[in-house]
């Protein structure tokens, strides 16, 4: 049976942090529900590594309050905060072996010695690295010294688990495999989980929730589905996954009418092509100005005419069969299933 | 690195050259004559019991041996405490301190014993063992400071923050984390202060006096009025007690520092 979430609620309020001049996290508010799994996503650079070190109590805030389940984390120092942190270069111990490096938070715990290595023997299963327990780090494949900062963290079941980039070292391949783990580990502590990363696809596919970070602010916190159908902001639309982004001006041609100060979000995948873009409400033809497939789907950009600004349009490979560069054809969408965003936000 | 015959030949004479001068002394340790002389006429224990049987010697042997052990602790103890300092101190101040402390190097040894001379004269400690011993201290301060510092310098600076958030405190971030990890640094500082310690002539030369002296100061009293075998005797004794060290050490925590401090990334991933 998974066990229920009671602990790991995690309240932000305004927080802020300045190096000199730069703001490097400005104004933060966040509210994460126990047992969530949430990702930082922004490009470098954003603050995300800075915020993570302000709730694990390695950076102070200027500004602002943190609480972990009614209790104010102000003046906590980072060992008192039941708080975990996954390294990004993960920091094991290189003069311990995989064992003593997962028993380390539990010895400092001053708990009895076959605890720990029942605890030890429980969290090596829960990482599946029966066998390498006497092995020292330099020992290990970077997958397997992933699993063991994860070990070494989660053995203390802290309420928040904090993972910085915990994966961008990796090659795709083994990357897809740990998040799955990742996430079913998640399920399986029932932890809050905070992870950052810069790899959109990453934070949608594995997140409850995912804030959006851009130079410091918070652009946008919410569920992936969100995120992409009504972005908060250009910056987020453009962000996560790809868009075509419209204002009044630029619709005019094809008949729409948008209040002032608004536009419009077009995802690619919502442009249709050719006669598939007969049934659509609005079209417009122009001509190919590239064309990509990838795998079942091309990816398509236009020039329609008498507008400057190109198309991205993702479709079937089917639908594209036939189409090349310099080729003819329509594009298609439907403004009511389109996000609106407000000019300049 | 270049293998040509050049570098090769280089390699090789340095290879004989080295222990050339070991071997005469340990050869012309075993003399049974009263004169240095390489190859030994013969063989004999005559200068090793003539070492072991004279109270001045002995007495040499041992206030050396105690100011070396003193400077090698002391020494250490000081660099870790400076390089741990130092490590988080502004670059300006950082870079002061290090150049005082590694300025022994810079300076002749002959100034440097008249400095302390001059110095210990003030302070009416010329000519006991704590006087040898405040100099041997600034001798071996750089040969201390270096290794540590380095060794503390590779250390990753997440490791510490790893310990703190799985639960340490500060000291036991130390004793559990760091001091570990600065083990070879620590070993190779011990080991070059006792040994440059056990070792210095010109410096305690000015500093000795007719209470104290140390063992190298009177290898080459007796060599200026005498050239018996017994200072080569003494010499061979030194040269086991410092390989004996050398390997200890080697035993104890592996003289990686000496060799090759990226020995782990070479080290084939299981
Ligand atoms: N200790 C510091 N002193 C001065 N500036 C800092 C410090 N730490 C971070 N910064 C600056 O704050 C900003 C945010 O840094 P941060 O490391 O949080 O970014 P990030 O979102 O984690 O980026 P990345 O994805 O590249 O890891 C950057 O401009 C960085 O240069
Ligand atoms: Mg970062």
């Amino acid at each position: 049976m998974l066990p229920t979430p009671t602990s790991g609620r995690l309240l932000l309020d305004t927080v802020s942090r300045s190096f000199g001049a730069l703001k490097a996290v400005d104004g933060v508010s966040l509210d994460i529900a126990p047992g969530e799994f949430v990702a930082f996503l922004g490009p470098s650079g954003c603050g995300k590594t800075t915020l993570l070190r302000i709730i694990a109590g390695f950076e102070r805030a200027d500004a602002g309050s943190l609480i972990l389940d009614g209790r104010p984390l102000t003046g906590l120092p980072p060992n008192k905060r039941d708080v975990g942190l996954v390294f990004q270069n993960l920091a094991l111990f290189p003069h311990l072996t995989v064992t003593e490096n997962i028993s380390f938070g539990l010895e400092l715990r001053r708990e009895s010695a076959p605890e720990i290595a029942r605890k030890v023997e429980e969290a090596i299963a829960l990482v599946a690295l029966q066998g390498l327990e006497r092995r020292r780090i330099q020992q290990l494949s970077g997958g397997q010294k992933q699993r063991v900062a994860l070990a070494r963290a989660l053995v203390l079941h802290p309420s928040v688990l904090l993972l910085d980039e915990p994966l961008s070292a990796l090659d795709l391949k083994l990357r897809r495999q740990l998040q799955q783990e990742l996430k079913t580990l998640q399920r399986r502590t029932g932890a809050t989980f905070v992870f950052v990363t810069h790899d959109q696809e990453e934070a949608l596919s594995m997140a409850d929730r995912v804030a959006v970070f851009n130079q410091g602010r918070l652009e946008q916190f919410g569920t992936p589905q969100a995120l992409y159908g009504q972005p908060a902001s250009r910056f987020v639309a453009e962000f996560v996954g790809d868009a075509n982004i419209r204002d009044a001006a630029q619709l005019a041609p094809f008949g729409i009418t948008l209040p002032p100060e608004t536009l419009l979000v077009i995802r690619p995948e919502d442009c249709a092509i050719g006669a598939a873009a007969d049934a659509a409400p609005v079209r417009r033809e122009g001509t190919v100005d590239a064309i990509d497939f990838i795998g079942p789907h091309a990816r398509l950009r236009l020039i329609l005419d008498g507008l400057a600004e190109p198309w991205l349009a993702l479709c079937s490979g089917s639908a594209a069969a036939g189409l090349e560069v310099g080729a003819r054809s329509v594009l298609g969408f439907d403004p009511a299933g389109a996000a609106t965003l407000k000019a300049g936000a | 690195m270049p293998t040509g015959f050049p570098t090769r030949a280089l390699a090789i004479l340095l290879l004989i050259l080295l222990p050339a001068p070991l071997v005469i002394v340990v050869g012309a340790s075993f003399s049974p004559r009263a004169l240095l002389e390489f190859p030994p006429p013969g063989f004999s224990w005559r200068w090793y019991l003539e070492f072991l049987s004279t109270p001045a010697w002995l007495t040499a042997f041992g206030v050396s041996a105690a100011i070396a052990l003193a400077s090698a602790v002391l020494t250490t103890l000081a660099a870790l405490g400076a390089a741990l300092a130092l490590q988080d101190a502004p670059s300006r101040l950082r870079a002061a301190a290090e150049t005082a402390i590694l300025a022994p190097l810079l300076f002749p040894h002959a100034a440097l014993g008249i400095g302390f001379l001059g110095w210990l004269i003030l302070a009416e400690m010329n000519g006991t063992g704590w006087g040898i011993l405040i100099a041997h201290l600034v001798l071996c301060a750089p040969f201390a400071y270096r290794p540590i510092a380095v060794s503390l310098a590779q250390i990753d600076r997440s490791l510490p923050e790893a310990a703190t958030i799985l639960g340490a405190g500060p000291g036991q971030t130390f004793w559990r984390i760091t001091l570990p990890l600065l083990q070879p640094g620590i070993a190779a500082s011990l080991l070059f202060g006792f040994i440059i310690s056990f070792d210095e002539v010109t410096v305690s030369m000015f500093l000795v006096g007719p209470e104290v002296t140390t063992l190298p100061v009177t290898i080459y009293a007796r060599l200026n009025d005498s050239a018996d075998p017994v200072v080569a005797a003494i010499s061979s004794i030194l040269i086991l007690l410092t390989a004996g060290l050398v390997l200890l050490m080697d035993r104890l925590v592996g003289l990686r520092i000496f060799v090759d401090v990226e020995e782990e990334g070479r080290r084939p991933a299981a």
